[in-house]
C-alpha cells in the first residue's frame, strides 16, 4: 500500500510543477510590478487574507476527491461564527466557544452528509438546501446584526498573538494543513476517500463502506469549516449573518485551480495549496495595483476558464 | 390483464409511487395552504383575492422562465450557474439600447442576441475543452460580471418615462390580458405559457428535444446511437443563454432599469425550480411543466408565508428544506418503481 501511494505521488509530481510555476511567476510578477507588495507587512496580510480561503479549500478537497460537492460552505461558516461568538459572549470560556465551534460544524456536515446518502439527494442539491436554511438561521437567529467579539483572549488567540513573527492563524492553516495532509495520504480512511470518490462501486466491490466514508468526509469537512468560522470571527471582530457569500465557490475554484479532479478520486491537498495561493496572491496584488474590482472579477474568472483548459489540455498529452 | 394488476387496490393506486410523484408538488402546496387556512381565519380570503394571484403570477414568471433555461441545461446533464449573470448582462445590455437609441424593439433582439452568444461561450468551452461545466460556467460568472459591472460603471442604468419605455414595460410587465368571465392574466404570465408551449414542442416533438434527453440520459450510448452530443449540448447552452436574455426582458421591463448585478442568484433559484418540480439532477428525465410547478410551489409558499407574517430569513431556511424534502420525495418513488 505504501509503495503504490509513494510511487503515485511521484508520478504526479510533473503536472503539480505547472501550478506551481504559476504561483511562483505571479509572486515575482507583484514583487516587481508593485513596490508595497515584497514587504514583510504585506506578507503577513496577504498570510491572513488568505488563511480562511485556504481552510474552506481544505474541507472542499475532501469533499471534491470523494466525489461529491459542498454549496453551503459560506453559509455554514456564517451561521458557525454567529454560534461561537454567542457562547463567547455569554459563558466567557473560549475552549466551550471553540468547542461549538467544531461540534456544530459536525453536526451540519453529518445532515448534510446523511442526506446527500441515505437519503439519495444529489450533495448538489443538499447543500443547495443548506445553503439557504443556514443563511436563513443566521440571520434570524441575529437579526441581521452582527455581533462583537469584545473577548481580548480570544483575539489574541486567533488573530494578534505572532510566534516567531509570524501571523498566528497561519501557524494554524500550516497545522491544519500537515494533519490533513497526513490523515489523507498515510491512513486506512484517506486511501478510502480516493477509492470511493474514482469508483465508487469498484470501491464497494473491494469492501469499503461506501455511503460510512462519504458521511465520514461531510463531518470531517464540517469540523474544518467550523475551524474556518472560529479564525473568521477573530480576523473580522465580529460575527456577521452577511459574511463569506460565495466563500464556496472560491474554494471549489482554488481545488480545481489546483488540478484537483472536480469529479473526484485525484488530487492532493498540496495542490489546494498552491490554488489557494494563485488565488490570494492574485487578489491581493491586483489590489496594490488599483486595478478596478470589475476587471479583477474578469481575470479572476478567466483564470479559472483557462487553467483547467490548460490542466486538461497536458494530461491529454501526456496521456 | 395479469392477476397482478387486477389484485391492485384501488387505495394502492391512489397512494401509489407513480402518482405521487406525478402530483405530489401539487398536494405539497394545498396541504400548506390548508394548514395556513386553520391558523387565520380570513388567509384563504385573502390568498384568492385577484390581486394576490396576479401578484404570484407576476412574482414566478420570473423564476419560470430562468427555471425554463436550467431545466434543459439539466436535461442535458449539464448546469449553468452563470445564467444569472448572463441575465443581469442581457438586462443592462437591454437597458442600454433603449436609453441610447430609444428603440425596445431593437433593444430586445440586441438582448436575446448577447444571451445566445454568452451561452454559446459556455457550451464552445464545456465541449471542446471536455470541461465540467460547473467550472467553466463559475469561471465565466465572474468574467461576465465583471464585464457588466465595467459596461455600466457599477451602476444602474434607469429608462427614460417616455411614451415608447411606458409602451415597453406595460407590454412585458404591467399589462393584463382579459380573459372571458372578466379574468385578468398579467401579460408575462401569457409570456410564460407561450415559451412552456413552444419549448415543450421542440422537446416532445423535434429530433433535437428527443437528442437532449438522450444526451442527458446517457452521454455514451447516445454518441453510439449516432448522435452528435456536442452540438446537442452546444445548443442547449445557446438556447439557455437566449432564454436568460427574455427574463431579463421581463425583468427590465418590471424595474424599468437594467442592473448589473439585478439577477445574481437566479441561477440558485432556477435550480431550486428544476429539482422542486421533479425533473432528475442528473439529466435525461423532466420536463418543463414540472419547473413551472416548482416555480408555483417556490411563489406560493414566499407569498403565503409573507401574508401569514412570517419572517422573510425564516422563509430562507422554509424553502431549504422544501428543496431537499421534493427530492428526497423523488428518489424515494423512484426507488419503488423500480
Amino acid at each position: 500500500m505504501t509503495t503504490r501511494t509513494s510511487s503515485a505521488q511521484r508520478l504526479s509530481i510533473p503536472s503539480e510543477i505547472g501550478v506551481l510555476g504559476a504561483v511562483i511567476a505571479l509572486f515575482i510578477f507583484f514583487s516587481l510590478a508593485s513596490p508595497f507588495f515584497f514587504n514583510p507587512s504585506n506578507l503577513t496580510n496577504l498570510g491572513r487574507q488568505t488563511v480562511l480561503l485556504a481552510v474552506t479549500a481544505f474541507a472542499m478537497t475532501f469533499i471534491i476527491l470523494s466525489g461529491e460537492i459542498d454549496l453551503s460552505v459560506g453559509s455554514v461558516v456564517s451561521l458557525i461564527s454567529i454560534f461561537v461568538a454567542m457562547a463567547l459572549r455569554d459563558s466567557g470560556s473560549i475552549a466551550l466557544a471553540v468547542l461549538i465551534g467544531v461540534g456544530s460544524g459536525v453536526l451540519i456536515g453529518t445532515i448534510n452528509g446523511v442526506i446527500t446518502v441515505i437519503g439519495r439527494v444529489p450533495s448538489f442539491i443538499t447543500t443547495l438546501g443548506m445553503f439557504s436554511a443556514a443563511r436563513g438561521i443566521a440571520l434570524a437567529i441575529t437579526n441581521a446584526v452582527a455581533i462583537p467579539i469584545l473577548n481580548d483572549d480570544y483575539l489574541f488567540l486567533f488573530q494578534d498573538a505572532r510566534p516567531l513573527g509570524i501571523a498566528v492563524s497561519v501557524i494554524y492553516a500550516v497545522v491544519l494543513f500537515a494533519v490533513l495532509h497526513f490523515l489523507l495520504t498515510r491512513t486506512r480512511f484517506g486511501i478510502s476517500v480516493y477509492a470511493v470518490g474514482g469508483n465508487a462501486k469498484a470501491a464497494r466491490l473491494s469492501g469499503i463502506g461506501v455511503r460510512r466514508v462519504k458521511i465520514e468526509v461531510f463531518a470531517l469537512a464540517g469540523a474544518i469549516i467550523g475551524f474556518a468560522a472560529i479564525l473568521q470571527i477573530a480576523r473580522l471582530g465580529s460575527a456577521s449573518p452577511e459574511v463569506a457569500r460565495n466563500l464556496e465557490l472560491d474554494a471549489i475554484a482554488a481545488v480545481v485551480l489546483g488540478g484537483t479532479s472536480f469529479t473526484g478520486g485525484r488530487g492532493s491537498l498540496i495542490r489546494t495549496v498552491f490554488g489557494v495561493l494563485l488565488i490570494g496572491i492574485l487578489n491581493n496584488g491586483m489590489n496594490l495595483m488599483n486595478i478596478d474590482s470589475y476587471f479583477q472579477f474578469i481575470i479572476k474568472g478567466a483564470i479559472i476558464v483557462l487553467a483547467v483548459l490548460l490542466d486538461r489540455w497536458t494530461r491529454g498529452r501526456s496521456g | 390483464m395479469t392477476a397482478g394488476a387486477l389484485s391492485t387496490p384501488a387505495r394502492g393506486r391512489w397512494l401509489s409511487p407513480r402518482f405521487i410523484g406525478q402530483f405530489g408538488v401539487i398536494f405539497a402546496v394545498l396541504l400548506l395552504l390548508m394548514a395556513f387556512a386553520l391558523v387565520r381565519e380570513d388567509f384563504l380570503q385573502i390568498f384568492f383575492a385577484p390581486n394576490n394571484l396576479a401578484n404570484i403570477g407576476r412574482q414566478t414568471t420570473l423564476l419560470a422562465i430562468t427555471g425554463f433555461a436550467m431545466t434543459l441545461i439539466i436535461l442535458a446533464g449539464e448546469i449553468d450557474i452563470s445564467l444569472g449573470a448572463i441575465a443581469s448582462m442581457c438586462g443592462v445590455i437591454i437597458a442600454l439600447v433603449i436609453v441610447n437609441t430609444g428603440s425596445w424593439l431593437l433593444a430586445i433582439p440586441a438582448g436575446i442576441a448577447v444571451g445566445a452568444l454568452l451561452g454559446a461561450i459556455n457550451g464552445l468551452i464545456t465541449v471542446r475543452g471536455g470541461i465540467p461545466s460547473f467550472i467553466v460556467t463559475l469561471g465565466t460568472l465572474n468574467v461576465v460580471q465583471g464585464a457588466a459591472l465595467a459596461l455600466t460603471n457599477a451602476s444602474t442604468i434607469t429608462l427614460p418615462a417616455n411614451p415608447t419605455v411606458n409602451e415597453f414595460r406595460s407590454l412585458f410587465a404591467r399589462g393584463v390580458v382579459t380573459l372571458p368571465f372578466g379574468i385578468q392574466v398579467p401579460n408575462p404570465v401569457i409570456l410564460v405559457a407561450i415559451l412552456l408551449i413552444a419549448l415543450t414542442f421542440i422537446l416532445t416533438r423535434t429530433r433535437f428535444g428527443a437528442n437532449v434527453y438522450a444526451v442527458g440520459g446517457g452521454a455514451a450510448s447516445a454518441r453510439l446511437a449516432g448522435i452528435a452530443v456536442g452540438r446537442v449540448k452546444l445548443l442547449v447552452f445557446t438556447l439557455g443563454g437566449a432564454l436568460a436574455a427574455v427574463a431579463a426582458v421581463v425583468y427590465t421591463a418590471r424595474l424599468g432599469n437594467g442592473q448589473p448585478l439585478g439577477m445574481i442568484g437566479y441561477e440558485l433559484d432556477a435550480i431550486a425550480a428544476v429539482v422542486i418540480g421533479g425533473t432528475s439532477f442528473t439529466g435525461g428525465r423532466g420536463s418543463l411543466w414540472r419547473t413551472v410547478l416548482g416555480a408555483l410551489l417556490i411563489g406560493v409558499l414566499n407569498n403565503a408565508l409573507t401574508l401569514m407574517n412570517v419572517n422573510f430569513n425564516l422563509q430562507l431556511v422554509v424553502r431549504g428544506a422544501v428543496i431537499v424534502l421534493a427530492v428526497m420525495l423523488d428518489a424515494w418513488t423512484r426507488r419503488r418503481l423500480q
